[in-house]
């Protein structure tokens, strides 16, 4: 009998393994949205004939128990740990870089690009002068911190889609492109590591640099608190290629010691309020996995920024936004710097009902800013919305 | 439904197994049948009863055929077979012409279940193997949920007795266990993990496409499909071997061929030595002069080149074989069993890199294109950034496929089994199998890209 004792361990491994994932699977209730992943779960599909018959329930069976699978999680983090020992150094266009950094890929889609680049100097012909009107175009991780990129990558740089900005944008605006300034301050945290976003420092290197060009006097970091909101921030590349060895981000963020100013989000065409509240900073959000979300409680359609304080050159200028969520951690450095500041994201304003195409001389505003990152310019498919 | 799925491991797996071992022997094969059909319903409803048909076809020709050689009218005898054979072949054809035309998609395993039948009638009417006069074990024989969607081709031969008489074992259970976890990490790991390069790199620019990135993409093909039908048939035999059936080899590490004469002696086993048993031979063979031979090897190589798919590229990939045969059978043979081992092997694998690049792109625009790529024609630069990303990123994955294509597992496993204290074996083994469990659904689970590329056949 010794001989079997081999092949009855086998066996009863593998039943346990097997029978133990289908239990554990059926057991455990059903999660709805997985925070490592930062997506939702499929619930258990309808078994109806018809979803049956066309295959459709299988599909959908399939990927609820991938979805709702036990340890999922686990296995999703154990299986790109195991790719990047293999020498796999890119997943899921995210590069996994040195010191624990995760660096998203840019590729330059320049139909998209240039498309978006017309659609926003058609606007601003329209419009403002251009001493009036502003492009800001943030770099992204990738461009800042390229040596920490690995050996062999396919990253392009965003110079070259800077260059095609400042060629279509031309006489329509005024292109600021914050990159060297940046760049200066590369040895601080500027930039999270499991995040596609630059911190709130990084941004205010940013905001020193464009308000150069909008004439505007930069409000001086060391008068505004600082607050160190959290040590667990796991971004949004890392839930793109989650590793089971990572370090997590700082989270610092910086308001205002004694301006009194209001943050509203509301529905543009009727001036309606639908929230208020006397920060930008959302503190609930930071219980929650996206903690980049605290900054404003994340994108709205419009949001209207009123300091209620504003000093002399304040006073009786008005901001116009059109944002990404880059634009989360710089706008707050301009509060002071206008009596009014309004953000409209693209992604989520209802541009059908409103004529956003003379939205710059409808409001009254002082100046416009379009404040984007360059890799959100050189994908997003909303600027269409700026021709309405 | 295919192995490689949460459907199949979470639900049909567990089940098949908790209620074949709980029903007494006589109630084992119906269990069987039943969840065969279940099994391959769940992605065809409505072909299951195409395949039914063929069943019943076949149970009751092959009653009718027994029984006219008893009475020894052959010519009627004859007849009879030559009906479920044209019929399994119209069905083949119809349903291959259809789908390469975009008009129907394909029956899952149709190649190979209307080659079972047919193997069946056949053994039936030369004697080869005795009648089955249980229509239910019959269609046990053709629905075997193991090998049904992606072979091996279990000849009726092979398994005629162990449907009615076999034993299930803890040693061959344990086998079994070994055979599917391979299987399994060889497609979900190796297969699907290598297998997107490909698809990724023919997808891109003609310019993009450098020589050292285009001949990665046809090692990735190479790859993958061997690591995604070998696995499947590891899983096939591996789970054949928990219901107590021993079904044949279908391939015998491929990849260290020495010759291409060889190589099909190792790939796909099952399927060359039907055509062998069951149209070279008929036709003659090597029996009746030698031109008459390599018109029956042209015959065979058409057909094998068909039916994988019926695109002239098939066509071309089974006549490409076909000339290599011939050449290495009249004299090239000889010549390499004299030349160093290495040289042999490269000669080997450049022939079949090559013809896998054929079978892989259908387009023949795309194909010119691909191998103009590959050997630096029409201004391609000869390596790239890509290249290297490439390179450094699935590098260590190619040379954990290298390995696996090779025995040296085998000859591991063989070294600890004889050398080994006994504690080695039962402990070895277990771990292994639980790392390869572990690493396949750690795989499956964080997957967006499962294809399988038999799946067409």
């Amino acid at each position: 009998m010794k001989k079997n004792i081999g092949s009855i361990i086998t066996t009863l491994l593998f039943l346990v393994f097997i029978f133990g994932m289908s239990i554990g699977t059926m057991a455990m209730k059903d999660r709805d949205f997985s925070e490592v992943e930062n997506r939702n779960l499929s619930s258990r599909p309808k078994l109806t004939m018809k979803t049956l018959i066309d295959g459709t329930y299988g599909k959908d069976l399939e990927t609820y128990s991938s979805d709702q699978l036990i340890f999922k999680d686990t296995m999703v983090k154990f299986k790109n740990q195991v790719l990047r020992t293999t020498g796999r150094t890119r997943i899921n266009n995210v590069y996994l870089c040195k010191e624990n950094m995760f660096i998203q890929e840019y590729r330059e889609d320049t139909k998209t690009l240039t498309e978006n680049l017309s659609y926003i100097r058609d606007w601003c012909k329209g419009n403002l002068d251009k001493n009036h009107t502003f492009v800001c175009i943030a770099p992204n991780a990738s461009e800042i911190y390229d040596e920490n990129l690995p050996a062999a990558d396919m990253n392009q740089s965003e110079s070259v889609s800077v260059s095609k900005a400042v060629d279509i944008l031309g006489d329509a605006a005024t292109v600021i492109n914050p990159l060297e300034s940046i760049k200066e301050h590369k040895d601080e945290y500027i930039y999270y590591r499991t995040d596609h976003h630059w911190t709130m420092l990084g941004a205010y290197y940013g905001y020193e640099n464009a308000a150069k060009h909008m004439g505007i006097t930069p409000i001086f970091l060391n008068d505004m608190n600082q607050i160190d909101v959290s040590e667990k921030f796991y971004g949004s590349l890392y839930s793109q290629a989650p590793l089971m060895i990572t370090k997590p981000d700082d989270m610092t963020l910086y308001d205002y010691k004694d301006l009194k100013y209001s943050v509203s989000q509301l529905n543009y065409k009727t001036g309606e309020v639908l929230t208020e509240s006397n920060s930008f900073i959302v503190e609930e959000d930071l219980t929650k996995k996206d903690k980049y979300a605290a900054l404003f409680g994340g994108n709205f359609g419009c949001v209207k920024i009123t300091n209620s304080q504003p000093n002399d050159e304040a006073k009786g200028k008005s901001l116009l936004v059109f944002k990404d969520s880059y634009a989360n951690s710089i706008i707050p450095y301009f509060i002071g710097n206008y009596e009014s500041i309004t953000m409209i994201d693209l992604r989520y304003f209802d541009y059908m009902t409103n004529d956003i195409s003379k939205l710059g001389l409808e409001g009254k505003y002082s100046d416009v800013l379009f404040m984007y990152n360059a890799s959100f310019i050189n994908s997003d498919t909303n600027f269409l919305g700026l021709e309405f | 439904m295919i192995f490689s799925s949460f459907t199949f491991l979470l639900y049909f797996l567990p089940a098949v197994l908790l209620v074949y071992y709980a029903a007494p022997r006589k109630i084992k094969n119906y269990v069987l049948l039943l969840f065969s059909l279940v099994f391959y319903a769940w992605g065809e409803p409505k072909y299951v009863f195409l395949m039914i048909l063929s069943i019943i076809i076949a149970y009751l020709f092959g009653l009718y055929i027994y029984n006219q050689k008893q009475k020894n009218q052959i010519g009627k005898a004859k007849i009879a077979l030559a009906v479920p054979v044209v019929v399994n072949i119209a069905f083949l054809v119809f349903f291959k012409v259809a789908y390469t035309t975009g008009m129907l998609p394909l029956p899952i395993g149709i190649s190979f279940y209307t080659f079972q039948v047919m193997s069946y009638i056949i053994d039936v009417y030369r004697d080869d193997a005795k009648l089955q006069r249980n229509p239910f074990s019959l269609g046990t024989y053709v629905t075997l949920f193991p090998q049904l969607i992606a072979g091996p081709i279990v000849r009726y031969q092979t398994v005629a007795d162990q449907i009615d008489d076999r034993r299930e074992t803890f040693d061959k259970f344990s086998e079994g266990v070994v055979r599917f976890s391979t299987g399994l990490a060889k497609k979900v790991i190796l297969a699907n993990g290598i297998g997107y390069l490909f698809t990724e790199i023919q997808a891109l620019p003609h310019n993009e496409i450098s020589v050292v990135t285009a001949w990665i993409g046809a090692f990735a093909y190479t790859f993958q499909i061997y690591f995604d039908f070998s696995g499947y048939s590891d899983m096939a035999i591996g789970l054949g071997k928990m219901f107590g059936f021993d079904f044949l080899e279908n391939f015998n590490y491929p990849y260290i061929s020495k010759s291409i004469t060889e190589f099909w002696r190792r790939w796909h086993i099952s399927l060359s030595t039907w055509f062998r048993d069951y149209v070279y031979i008929p036709l003659g063979g090597n029996r009746k002069g030698i031109g008459r031979q390599y018109i029956n090897i042209a015959v065979v190589w058409g057909l094998t080149g068909l039916w994988h798919g019926f695109g002239w590229n098939f066509f071309a990939w089974g006549m490409f074989y076909c000339v290599l045969l011939i050449v290495e059978k009249s004299f090239l043979l000889k010549r390499l069993e004299k030349i160093p081992a290495v040289f042999a092997h490269i000669y080997t694998m450049f022939l079949v890199i090559i013809s896998w690049v054929l079978f892989a792109i259908e387009d023949a625009n795309a194909l010119l294109s691909y191998v103009k790529s590959m050997f630096g024609i029409g201004g391609v630069t000869f390596a790239d950034n890509r290249a290297l990303f490439y390179i450094v990123n699935y590098g260590g994955m190619f040379i954990i496929a290298i390995i696996a294509c090779t025995p040296i597992t085998k000859k591991i496993k063989t070294w600890v089994c004889k050398n080994g204290d006994a504690i080695y074996k039962n402990v070895a083994i277990p771990v292994a199998v639980l790392v390869l469990l572990s690493l396949s659904v750690a795989f499956l689970a964080g997957e967006s890209f499962n294809p399988f590329l038999y799946f067409r056949f």
